[in-house]
Order: C-alpha cells, then sequence, then structure tokens
C-alpha cells in the first residue's frame, strides 16, 4: 500500500483541513484518498465465501467511520487510525453475519439443484413438493435438502445498498408502495413502513410487497417475476434479514 | 428404532442467543416442519416467521443469555415456545414493529410475544401454518 511522498503530503494536507474546520469536502476527499486501504484489507478477507464487493463496502463504511472519529490529538497517523478501524468493521461484520457460513461446494450446487427441482415438481404436482419429495428426486436424504437449504439462503447484509428504486427500470412498483399503507393503524407507522421499505431495491420492495401485503405465494410471486421460487424464497430472506438490521 | 410421529411429542433446545447458534432454532423448525409433511413454501414460511421471532427477542437478551425452546407437534402443525434465560435483569419486554406484526400475520396461523414472568424471560410463542 505504498503511496508516492506527494500523495501521502496531499493527504497530510487534507486531514489537517478537516481537522480544523470538520469539512465535508475534505472528508469526501479524505475517504476517497484512502479507498485503495480499504480496498486492500477488504482482500485480506476475500477467502471467506463473501463477494469482494460486499467486503469493499464494509471497509468503505469502516473509512467512514475512521474519518468521523479520528482525533489528532491522540499523535497516531490517520492512516494507522483507519486500518485500525476498517479490520474492526470487517472482523465485526463476519462475526455479525454469523449466519453467512460458507457453505461446502456440495450443498451449493443441491441448492442449485433443488433451485430447479422446486419449479419443475411444483409444475408437474400443481402444488408446492415436500421436502420428501425433493429429496426423493434429487436423490438426496430429506437432512441434505434442510441443510442445502440452510446453505442456500445464507443471509447477507448487502440487499440494502441495492440499487436505488427503479433502476432496474421497474418504474411501475415505486406506485405500488401507497397501497403497502393501507392496513397500517398510524401515519407514524405508514411513514416508518414506507422509509425501511424504501431501503430495499426495487425488485426486493416488490417481492415483499406481493408476499406480505397482497398474500401471494411464492410460487406466484415467482412467476410474475419470471425467476424461481427458490430465488423469491431467497430474495425474501435476505430482505426481511436487512429490514431487521437497518431496523435495529 | 421404531419411527414415531405423535402428536404431544415435544422437542427442547436451549441456545446461546448469539446469530450463529439462534440458527439452530430454524434448522430444528424447518426439520419438523419437513417431517410435518410441510410444502417446501411452507417450510420457508415457518423458517422466516422463527427468524423474525427470535431477532425480536434476542435483540432484547444480555450476552450471556440462553434461549430456552419448546417445540410441541400436534397433528399436523407444531408450536414453538422460546424464553429468555434468566430473565434479563430489567424486565424489558420486546415489542413487535408493524412491520414485524404483518410478516407474521402472513406466515403463522398464530404468535405472541411473552412478557416476563415467574423468573422467566420475554418470549414468544407461535403455531405453525401448513400453508
Amino acid at each position: 500500500m505504498a503511496l508516492d511522498a506527494a500523495r501521502r503530503e496531499e493527504l497530510r494536507r487534507l486531514l489537517d483541513i478537516f481537522v480544523e474546520t470538520r469539512s465535508q469536502e475534505a472528508a469526501a476527499r479524505l475517504i476517497e484518498g484512502h479507498l485503495p486501504l480499504a480496498r486492500h484489507l477488504a482482500r485480506r478477507f476475500a477467502d471467506r465465501g463473501q463477494p469482494l464487493d460486499d467486503l469493499v463496502q464494509v471497509a468503505s463504511i469502516g473509512l467512514l467511520k475512521a474519518v468521523e472519529r479520528f482525533d489528532a490529538e491522540r499523535g497516531v497517523e490517520f492512516a494507522t487510525y483507519a486500518a485500525h478501524t476498517i479490520l474492526g468493521e470487517l472482523k465485526r461484520h463476519f462475526r455479525d453475519a454469523g449466519w453467512a457460513v460458507r457453505a461446502p461446494r456440495r450443498l451449493q450446487e443441491l441448492y442449485l439443484e433443488l433451485t430447479r427441482l422446486v419449479d419443475e415438481l411444483s409444475q408437474s404436482l400443481g402444488r408446492s413438493p415436500t421436502v420428501a419429495e425433493l429429496a426423493s428426486s434429487a436423490g438426496v436424504t430429506e437432512e441434505e435438502v434442510l441443510e442445502a437449504l440452510e446453505a442456500g439462503q445464507a443471509y447477507r447484509s448487502s440487499s440494502l445498498d441495492a440499487p436505488a428504486p427503479g433502476a432496474d427500470g421497474d418504474a411501475s412498483v415505486a406506485s405500488t408502495l401507497g397501497q403497502v399503507d393501507v392496513a397500517m393503524a398510524t401515519a407514524e407507522q405508514r411513514a416508518e413502513l414506507a422509509g425501511l421499505l424504501d431501503r430495499l431495491a426495487t425488485r426486493e420492495r416488490r417481492i415483499v410487497h406481493l408476499r406480505f401485503w397482497e398474500d401471494r405465494t411464492q410460487a406466484e410471486i415467482a412467476t410474475e417475476l419470471g425467476i424461481s421460487q427458490m430465488h423469491v424464497s431467497r430474495l425474501l430472506a435476505k430482505s426481511l434479514a436487512a429490514l431487521r438490521e437497518v431496523s435495529a | 428404532m421404531a419411527e414415531r410421529k405423535g402428536a404431544g411429542d415435544e422437542i427442547r433446545l436451549e441456545v446461546p442467543t448469539t446469530p450463529d447458534l439462534l440458527r439452530l432454532v430454524r434448522v430444528v423448525a424447518s426439520g419438523l416442519a419437513s417431517r410435518l409433511g410441510f410444502p417446501i413454501d411452507a417450510v420457508e414460511d415457518v423458517r422466516l416467521a422463527i427468524d423474525e421471532l427470535c431477532w425480536t427477542v434476542a435483540s432484547r437478551a444480555e450476552l450471556t443469555s440462553t434461549l430456552a425452546v419448546r417445540f410441541v407437534i400436534l397433528d399436523a402443525a407444531f408450536t414453538v415456545e422460546a424464553r429468555l434465560q434468566p430473565a434479563p435483569a430489567e424486565a424489558a419486554v420486546a415489542a413487535l414493529s408493524a412491520l414485524s406484526q404483518r410478516i407474521l400475520d402472513t406466515l403463522v396461523e398464530d404468535y405472541a410475544l411473552l412478557a416476563p414472568s415467574d423468573g422467566q424471560g420475554a418470549g414468544f410463542r407461535m403455531r405453525t401454518k401448513r400453508g
């Protein structure tokens, strides 16, 4: 992570400005200047089964916290302090994401096969298959099916930073949000709920809306969105986990 | 070994309230749902409901708390009752957010948060819906 002397000097100068003025512009440039450090540290954790992009995002949050909390009086170099804070954030991320245990390859492959089988069997049976039926079709035990489900739905906290509403071109979804409000008791609850759901990406918000406000089944939602039922299930679990996180 | 699926059978589990171990409640619940022949989407509903309720209760737990969970098998459903152990010093009662209520209304037949009582901490109970 060697920076050339001029760049180091520039960052030092920015830090002085920030310490003195708490200027947002200086903060933003400091963050930008230290992003390579955040990326470098994120890569150290890249073999733990989480996408590098997610880790970089976590590291960036650590960097942001470092800028906000840095106290020049302590006599510590900012880069040292930032590295410490970023590593702390990354470690905390892995500790808190205990549900996101890396799945063995055989379970990942079984999960993918189950994704296909759920749709196939749903079509041939005219209803959602049972775990026993899935196990029989896949030639595995029911426990293995359950294990694969668990592995396939390992939660990640990234869905809150997914594309902004409308980013995937589905403009009609935003208008359905208004209907979300109908059953909520108070204006305060409505506002809180709309604010929460707004944090989800458009597709996830639509799935949550269809499932919990229109009482549509996962299979119906899958058909409407042209994705597999298991994918709907996974996105639902992910969205609810993300909403819990943000409302904590 | 003879297989029995008798209504009234109970399973008890006591887990620390850390996310990686609370997932065991979800694992047992989905195992039971599977054993009772729930379709896969209903199994998923059970998992989501357990997540929602465990999170609500565990968010008030102290670091050393455990969650004592009792599953009771019924004819074609099961109930889950969970209590924090020991009861937190301050008897904080968890509350369900409007969103959690909406989610649980959809996913399960019946649910409630339980207030601390008789030395037991706050908790929840739920009854599954087979779908």
